[in-house]
């Protein structure tokens, strides 16, 4: 027992420590009980409870749980409760959840202030989650879950995630914006981190099942078609073989020669993936070991360890890039984290454990992410609060020369934010504000303020009013076109940020940290912009939001639609796919979710196959106008077969949607279609959660129903007309139908 | 369940700290740790889940196991040993 004389000398003793609260702890040991330690415990969190560390956290909730062993913990709890710190919170929480009180925790973890983030967060929203699971309240455990996993830090977090997780799926689906089947296959023991793949994919909303390989087997697992693999049927493999495994000496006598098979083993793996199970397949590229006999020669000499592996990932991206194969930047992340964290030789030595425990959350997040490229769920935009995220100060207070951008150190801070948002714009994520504040105040920054790297221009939409955000927010998914699931929203105060969250939980919402130097990074760390390729249509998106915008104006002034659509100038070319514009055709049919009648995902090998089958009619649309050129927004293809070509594919960039492009491309088909002496035209609909304004398109073209299935997908059939319609309300050229 | 047990200061903070891990770890409040016990004992104790208690107790006591720590945990009485012996080079 402790002592009253020990914890009356207490507080003096305490403060002088770190975490004066583990402090207080270790010197209770396990007593909680005697008035003297709830005192002293009561002391501590009321002086020292401000901020608290994931170790401080683990400890009280430890410490709560031998303490409400004792008996009327719910009389305690409230004394605890009347605290406002959030360690006092979080203390209480874990005595009402030892007592049963599994309401009464939720309310107190829920109550908490916002304002840690990181491990912290996801300990308490992991326990929100938990204590509502518990009280039987499963409808409200997804989201604390949700935002549990995206602010994991450490792996220990993630297992209990994952637990919880699959307690939850016991009674309870969530919904999830996409679901996988993804098997992990590669070397050292995978179980380490496979299965961590759950949660960290669940922080972006994708559901998965997750096969796991055996140790160094996946060449058999893939070639053999009796493996476990092949009765799991994977919808994505992931490659996760480690540097270890390429068997590279220290200098490698021929080293073009070495790089050159283990590229062809890799490919040849991928192409087994893609064509026996239609996966999609991510490869892992390699990390260059910090420590090596040759030392920096090691990446001088032509045949070093560190030259190999360079000259391998360098050849790895232009060679996946081809096959349609996404790369984890695996060297990228193990520097980032710092190659001595990233690994642990001991944990390799006897548990064949890469990478270390505490690099796993950055792994399994940044491969999720990939995942989520993968599926076509890369967000769209990035919507920006001005007064503290865009700058320091609030305009409408401190006034154009008040506030902080550029000049002092925290104003070079929002400069060099600005240059990474610029940076995201080039590459084609359009910006747009959602800002409380007068927009000639707003607007008087971008067009005047010396320093300002943004200009107006820079937004496709701005919105500085007084209205809540999520409205705003609304507003501004409406005017791109997009859903609100492809906005991310940055705003530097945790009070507007939950707002969103409660209001609008599609909307992704990263932690900002206090500090605006750090806000590049923050949003980096999310990977939400994470995508597939860059291609020349990308580049140019953020422009084309914009010109959209102008067109809205345009077609404002208008009084009908065909006068309206002669007076943007179209001119729109068909033709048949070619290997220069491979990469755009399979990322916009991969990403294209809205106009979309049959949303299947492809490869680059698999659209290869197309191009070269005469039984294939492959069409790409591009378009201009007068306000700008489109570039490749349109995919349509079809197979012959008997009298008939029936549709396997067709969709639109939701940006150049209400423009009548439709006509045009089914136009070319059916030309086609009479060329080649086709009798009809089947088309396919099959519905998902975002195609549903192509679900009378068929209906809309004449088109007559065959077949209509129980999952709501339906069959059409149009006979091929004699001639075609004329278009006057447009410029075509079409060589897609003479094919 | 009676308080007496929780508190008789039979047991150091070590200990307290370790059957704590091990509870959380394998979700049983009713576990109470002995020297001998391996593997075969506590149910769910596999190679896989022998990983992750050691991540675990790393976490716990923030430090780190070194090849010749690892290949000794393979009871509770070597675990206990271990953490005794690196609490007090510390």
């Amino acid at each position: 027992m402790t002592s009253t004389a020990t914890v009356a000398r207490a507080p003096v003793f305490l403060d002088g420590l770190d975490d004066p609260i583990r402090g207080a702890l270790a010197l209770l040991r396990g007593d909680g009980v005697g008035e003297a330690a709830v005192l002293l415990m009561q002391d501590v969190l009321a002086r020292h409870g401000s901020r608290m560390t994931p170790r401080t956290m683990h400890a009280l909730a430890r410490h709560a749980k031998s303490a409400a062993r004792a008996g009327d913990a719910a009389v305690r709890a409230e004394r605890i409760r009347a605290i406002t710190t959030p360690a006092a919170q979080w203390y209480a929480a874990a005595m009402l959840e030892s007592a049963g009180d599994f309401q009464a925790a939720a309310e107190a973890l829920d109550a908490m202030d916002d304002v840690s983030w990181g491990e912290e967060r996801a300990l308490r929203l992991e326990a929100l989650a938990r204590n509502r699971l518990c009280a039987g309240h499963v409808a409200q455990v997804w989201l604390p879950l949700r935002y549990a996993a995206q602010s994991a830090r450490t792996r220990q977090t993630l297992v209990s995630l994952d637990r919880l997780l699959t307690q939850a799926r016991q009674s309870a689906e969530p919904s999830v914006k996409a679901t996988r089947r993804i098997a992990v296959l590669g070397g050292g023991v995978l179980d380490f981190w496979a299965g961590l793949l759950r949660p960290a994919l669940f922080g972006y909303g994708i559901g998965c099942e997750v096969l796991t390989g055996e140790y160094d087997q996946y060449q058999q697992e893939i070639l053999d078609p009796a493996s476990p693999l092949a009765k799991f049927r994977p919808e994505i493999v992931v490659l996760a073989v480690n540097w270890r495994s390429l068997g590279l000496s220290d200098e490698t006598a021929d080293p073009a020669n070495t790089v050159r098979s283990l590229i062809d083993g890799m490919t040849a793996l991928w192409r087994t993936c893609q064509q026996r199970y239609g996966a999609a397949v991510i490869q892992m590229n390699f990390e260059i070991p910090e420590v090596d006999p040759l030392g920096r020669l090691s990446a001088a000499s032509p045949g070093g360890r560190a030259r190999v592996i360079q000259r391998l990932n360098l050849e790895l991206w232009d060679v996946a890039q081809q096959a349609g194969v996404a790369v984890l930047d695996v060297e990228h992340l193990a520097a980032a984290t710092g190659k001595r964290s990233w690994s642990d030789p001991g944990m390799w030595i006897a548990a064949k454990q890469y990478p270390a425990a505490d690099a796993v959350p950055q792994l399994t997040r940044s491969l999720a992410a990939l995942v989520r490229a993968v599926c076509g769920l890369t967000s769209k935009c990035a919507v920006l609060d001005l007064d503290g995220t865009l700058w320091g100060g609030v305009i409408g207070e401190d006034g154009l020369h008040g506030i902080r951008l550029g000049g002092d150190a925290e104003g070079e801070a929002y400069s060099a934010f600005h240059q990474y948002l610029l940076g995201l714009r080039r590459r084609g994520i359009p910006l747009a504000v959602c800002s409380k504040n007068n927009e000639e105040d707003a607007l008087s920054v971008f067009r005047q303020h010396p320093e300002t790297v943004l200009k107006e221009d820079d937004f496709a939409v701005l919105l500085a009013n007084w209205e809540p955000k999520p409205d705003n927010l609304r507003t501004i998914a409406a005017m791109l076109n997009i859903g609100l699931d492809s906005l991310v929203f940055l705003d530097d105060n945790p009070v507007e940020r939950n707002l969103v969250r409660r209001e609008l939980p599609e909307v992704e919402v990263p932690e900002l940290p206090d500090d605006p130097a750090r806000y590049a990074e923050a949003l980096h760390a999310t990977y939400l912009f994470e995508s597939l390729s860059l291609t020349d249509e990308d580049r140019r998106r953020a422009d084309a939001y914009r010109e959209n915008a102008q067109r809205t104006e345009l077609a404002a002034g208008s009084t009908n639609l065909d006068d309206y659509l002669v007076s943007l100038r179209m001119k729109v070319d068909l033709r048949p796919f070619d290997e220069a514009n491979l990469p755009r055709i399979v990322q916009l049919i991969n990403k294209t979710n809205q106009f979309s009648v049959t949303t299947r995902r492809t490869t680059a090998g698999e659209v290869t196959a197309w191009m070269r089958d005469p039984a294939y009619y492959t069409q790409f649309m591009r378009l201009q106008d007068r306000f700008g050129d489109s570039g490749l927004t349109g995919v349509m293809i079809a197979v012959r077969e008997g009298e008939t070509l029936r549709i396997v594919n067709w969709l639109m960039s939701c940006r150049v949607l209400g423009r009548r492009i439709e006509n045009l491309m089914l136009a070319s088909l059916m030309r086609h279609a009479r060329r080649a002496g086709a009798a009809a035209v089947i088309g396919e609909y099959l519905p998902t959660a975002k195609n549903g304004q192509t679900a009378d398109l068929f209906d809309r073209f004449g088109f007559e129903r065959i077949e209509e299935r129980q999952d709501g997908g339906r069959l059409y059939r149009a006979a091929v007309p004699a001639e075609d319609e004329p278009v006057t309300w447009c410029e075509v050229t079409d060589t897609a139908a003479a094919r | 369940m009676s308080a007496a047990s929780e508190h008789s200061g039979a047991m150091n903070s070590t200990d307290q700290r370790l059957r704590a891990v091990f509870r959380e770890f394998f979700n049983d409040d009713s576990i109470e740790l002995q020297d001998g016990m391996t593997f075969s004992d506590i149910r769910g104790w596999d190679s896989l889940a022998h990983m992750n208690l050691i991540n675990a107790l790393e976490a716990e006591f923030g430090l780190k196991f070194g090849v010749r720590e690892l290949m000794k945990m393979k009871s509770v009485g070597a675990i206990r040993q271990v953490l005794t012996a690196k609490a007090s080079a510390a």
